[in-house]
């Protein structure tokens, strides 16, 4: 048998893997001691310090947030290991993922299903003022049935100027378009407004969603025009 | 508000709406400001070294850790009473020990933005607050 692999601890925490590096840390996911799942978010020292002033930002907006696809802040630990916020674990895995390692190609309904249920937390932030600021395909999970939106390193609190609800909605367009585009196999030298079959509302809607001034009224209404543009006739 | 979201760099976030296939079919061009604080995306795995306590929050000396600065909260701010250091108005946790402060998790029921401790009126949107 061979030397036992040695166990990393965190606080009460048991790390098992990491699953994510980016700028300003690495995540890993890691075990409770009840063997509940967590996500152990342990910044860089140096982006933390970089950015100090913005730090308690992502905290302070995680606290004030309840939603099934939002997760929760469980815990802040500041250790000679390092520093970490303490998150819900949320199952599934990454649109980007889904489309660039399992190469999936999502249907119409699918598209639907997924495109709601950004668009249902998006009018939940909105609703408590807070801009998440990065959606993109990499930061919303899908287990098939459910979405959860992650990292809200960038949220912010809107105040109508530089801090706008019209990014979340641009960007979650974005991620739209790449599903829309998993199906495609032409050149793709064109707009995607050329390149996708797509009716003229749909189009439309698109456009509007990303302008960087908002084109509708609030997010509950671009969720009810987006279920009527892309649901079933 | 922090430069770190200026306006310049929150337009820059916006996609660019005439993007075809070339964009969409291939990885990695999520972030379309490459790195700007997201997770996502590759990073360097270089730099992880001991992590200075409480960096950026100011500390109660009594306390006894980290390097400090008056203890004196900023406004909407509150103690930690576990360290003394000071916490923004809505975190549900100490940033500096991890303390837990669920009475400071307070969010105005109207705009949802975190509420000083003892407000009677959020100051942003002015809502009564019970």
């Amino acid at each position: 048998m061979g030397p036992a692999k040695t166990i990393k601890k965190v606080g009460d925490y048991t790390v098992a893997s990491c699953i994510g590096k980016g700028r300003y840390g690495v995540c890993f996911l890691a075990f409770d001691p009840d063997g509940n799942k967590v996500i152990l978010k342990r910044f860089r020292p140096r982006m933390w310090r970089k950015n100090k002033h913005a730090n308690h930002y992502e905290a302070v907006i995680l606290s004030g947030l309840e939603h099934p696809a939002v997760p929760e802040l469980l815990g802040v630990i500041n250790n000679q290991k390092g520093y970490y916020f303490v998150l819900e674990y949320k199952d599934g895995f990454t649109l980007e993922q889904w489309l660039f390692e399992k190469k999936k190609v999502f249907t119409a309904e699918e598209i639907y299903r997924i495109g709601s249920q950004i668009f249902e937390v998006l009018e939940y932030l909105h609703s408590r003022s807070v801009v998440h600021g990065d959606i993109s395909a990499a930061n919303v999970t899908d287990n098939g049935e459910k979405i959860s939106l992650l990292d809200f390193g960038l949220a912010r609190y809107a105040d109508g100027r530089n801090i706008r609800f019209s990014l979340d909605y641009a960007r979650a367009a974005n991620v739209l378009l790449y599903l829309l585009y998993s199906g495609y196999g032409g050149k793709g030298d064109r707009p995607w407004h050329e390149e996708l079959p797509l009716s003229g509302e749909q189009k439309e809607f698109l456009r509007k969603l990303m302008e960087p001034k908002e084109q509708f009224a609030d997010t509950g209404e671009v969720r009810r025009l987006f279920e009527k543009n892309f649901g079933r006739n | 508000m922090s430069g770190f979201f200026s306006g310049s760099s929150s337009r820059r976030r916006y996609p660019d709406p005439n993007m075809g296939g070339r964009h969409y079919k291939k990885k990695g061009l999520f972030g379309m400001i490459p790195g700007l604080g997201s997770f996502s995306g590759s990073g360097s795995s270089r730099g992880y070294g001991r992590y200075p306590n409480q960096t950026g929050y100011q500390q109660n000396p009594a306390a006894g850790q980290g390097t400090f600065q008056p203890n004196m909260p900023a406004a909407g701010q509150t103690v930690c009473p576990n360290c003394g250091a000071s916490v923004p108005a809505g975190a549900k946790f100490c940033l500096s020990c991890g303390e837990k402060l669920a009475s400071n998790a307070s969010f105005c029921p109207n705009c949802g933005r975190p509420l000083p401790a003892g407000a009677k009126f959020c100051s942003e949107c002015g809502s009564k607050v019970q």
